[in-house]
């Protein structure tokens, strides 16, 4: 799949409240737990039971150590753990990513599939006789997390191997939740971008692009709040780390405002948001539809803003600033000379023609870590 | 003069503006969506308050983040501000979190810009 239809996809498949987030890096305990909350802060939103909101929590959780349990460091870039969460309509998708030795596949399959054979009343008989012999690894599992995602999911755990050298291999977990009733939720056609395949071809993206963090929606404020957390979070509270946020606010209440159409069935304002970092910059893109006949003007803004010295800019921003007339909209007509000034590096775009009407608008800040 | 107190929340800030008690603090988040409808009641009381300021004014700003909506709204508070100088000892206060730099020279533009002096102060952090 070409990456202009692996995005398009993406785009196309997210309808009103659904989301994709990924996030590719070290699991710590501070950024499991920020990855919880986001996750929390989206199901608070859903007018879902609180039973079935423990369970996916659970799930998540589980996962989550799944990861950090089985990760050593240091990685290069294609071994370095994932962690999904994704929701359509009614289901979560959560899957996750990580690097095993060859020497251990085997068993864990075998386990797996054991698991897959069993209905919800022998998976409980067998989470008994597993946790009364108590056969503890060293790395604090017994398969009882593995056991415990496929009770509370009440779906089949599909995996994927995929070897990446002569020891280690990348190990796939997908499990899905129904979250009106605990039954088998349907399985996501292998098309789909809820399917275990999907995540699988996400994965070569993000390691082609270096991607850290990918989030995926219909963006209103929530999502921006939601997001922010996730940043401030993170651990480093560095300069950076504030100029970052500022500039994600700027791109992402951009598409809020102006990225409101109505397209694919949805009204909203829908796109991809996804930090990269590449040579010793950090990367912000945003991806979201634009009207083909608004095309001429974003572009003939941004290049005018680009052709400006640092002077000029700084005129111009301030000029604008002072220029009250304009205070009247949501607008303040700053972001993007805002956005150029902050980031001190010319601001990227690209657009792809989706059809007679739209185009993908991709738009990307490269900062440079200090 | 009624005080306007405002608590802050994820995306807005803290404001306390008290004529009584010459307190007047505008601070941490601010990056609503809509800044213009959030900063209406402000904008309104500043107004008010410029019709009669106290002999003094120590107007302090001690934000984390703003959006550009929201740095707008704080260009025209400040220009309103201005305006009254001849009519009050007027002191802004620009207070930033230590290791902000954008935060501090985003203080040093509004005070160019306007032509005020601005004292500043960083926050530990």
């Amino acid at each position: 799949m070409s990456e202009r239809d692996f995005i398009l996809e993406l785009m196309q498949s997210t309808g009103n409240d659904d989301m994709h987030y990924i996030y590719r890096g070290e699991f710590t305990q501070s950024l499991s737990h920020q990855i919880l909350s986001l996750a929390e802060k989206n199901i608070d939103r859903d007018h879902i039971s609180s039973k079935i909101k423990k369970r996916v929590f659970h799930i998540m959780v589980e996962s989550i150590q799944n990861i950090s349990r089985h990760q050593d460091e240091p990685y290069k870039p294609e071994e370095t753990a994932i962690f999904g969460i994704q929701k359509q309509s009614e289901h979560y998708y959560i899957s996750t990513g990580n690097i095993i030795e060859n020497t251990k596949t085997e068993s864990l399959c075998s386990k797996l599939d054991k698991i897959n054979n069993l209905d919800q009343e022998e998976l409980d008989a067998f989470y008994r006789e597993v946790l009364s012999n108590g056969q503890l690894s060293s790395k604090g599992g017994a398969g009882l997390g593995l056991i415990e995602m496929a009770r509370k999911s009440g779906n089949k755990l599909k995996y994927a191997l995929e070897k990446i050298s002569e020891q280690m291999s990348y190990f796939y977990l997908h499990s899905s939740i129904n979250t009106i009733t605990l039954s088998e939720a349907p399985e996501p056609p292998d098309n789909s971008v809820y399917s275990l395949k999907y995540m699988t071809d996400l994965h070569k993206f993000i390691i082609k692009h270096n991607v850290l963090l990918i989030y995926s929606t219909v963006f209103d404020q929530d999502s921006l709040l939601s997001l922010i957390q996730i940043m401030k979070n993170s651990g480093d509270t560095s300069n950076s780390r504030k100029k970052l946020i500022s500039l994600m606010v700027e791109m992402l209440q951009n598409i809020i405002h102006h990225g409101d159409i109505e397209f694919d069935g949805i009204k909203g304002s829908k796109g991809i948001f996804y930090i990269a970092e590449n040579n010793g910059c950090n990367e912000l893109t945003t991806i979201n539809y634009i009207a083909n006949d608004a095309i001429e003007k974003l572009k003939a803004k941004i290049d005018y803003i680009n052709s400006l010295s640092d002077e000029e800019r700084e005129d111009y921003y301030n000029e604008r600033l002072f220029d009250f007339r304009m205070i009247t909209t949501k607008e303040a007509g700053l972001g993007f000379i805002e956005m150029r000034i902050k980031s001190k590096s010319p601001l990227e775009y690209f657009f792809e023609k989706v059809d007679g009407d739209y185009s993908l608008f991709k738009f990307t800040i490269r900062l440079l870590n200090n | 003069m009624e005080k306007l107190i405002i608590q802050h929340t994820d995306e807005t800030p803290s404001v306390t503006l008290d004529k009584d008690n010459g307190v007047f603090h505008i601070g941490e988040n601010s990056y609503p969506d809509d800044a213009l409808r959030f900063y209406h009641p402000v904008i309104e009381w500043i107004k008010k308050y410029c019709q009669d300021p106290n002999p003094e004014t120590v107007f302090e700003f001690a934000f984390s983040y703003f959006n550009t909506s929201s740095e707008k709204i704080i260009t025209k508070m400040l220009d309103m501000l201005k305006g009254i100088s001849s009519k009050t000892a007027l002191t802004i206060k620009w207070r930033y979190e230590s290791d902000d730099t954008d935060m501090h020279k985003s203080g040093i533009r509004f005070s160019q810009l306007c032509g005020m002096h601005f004292e500043f102060e960083e926050i530990e952090c």
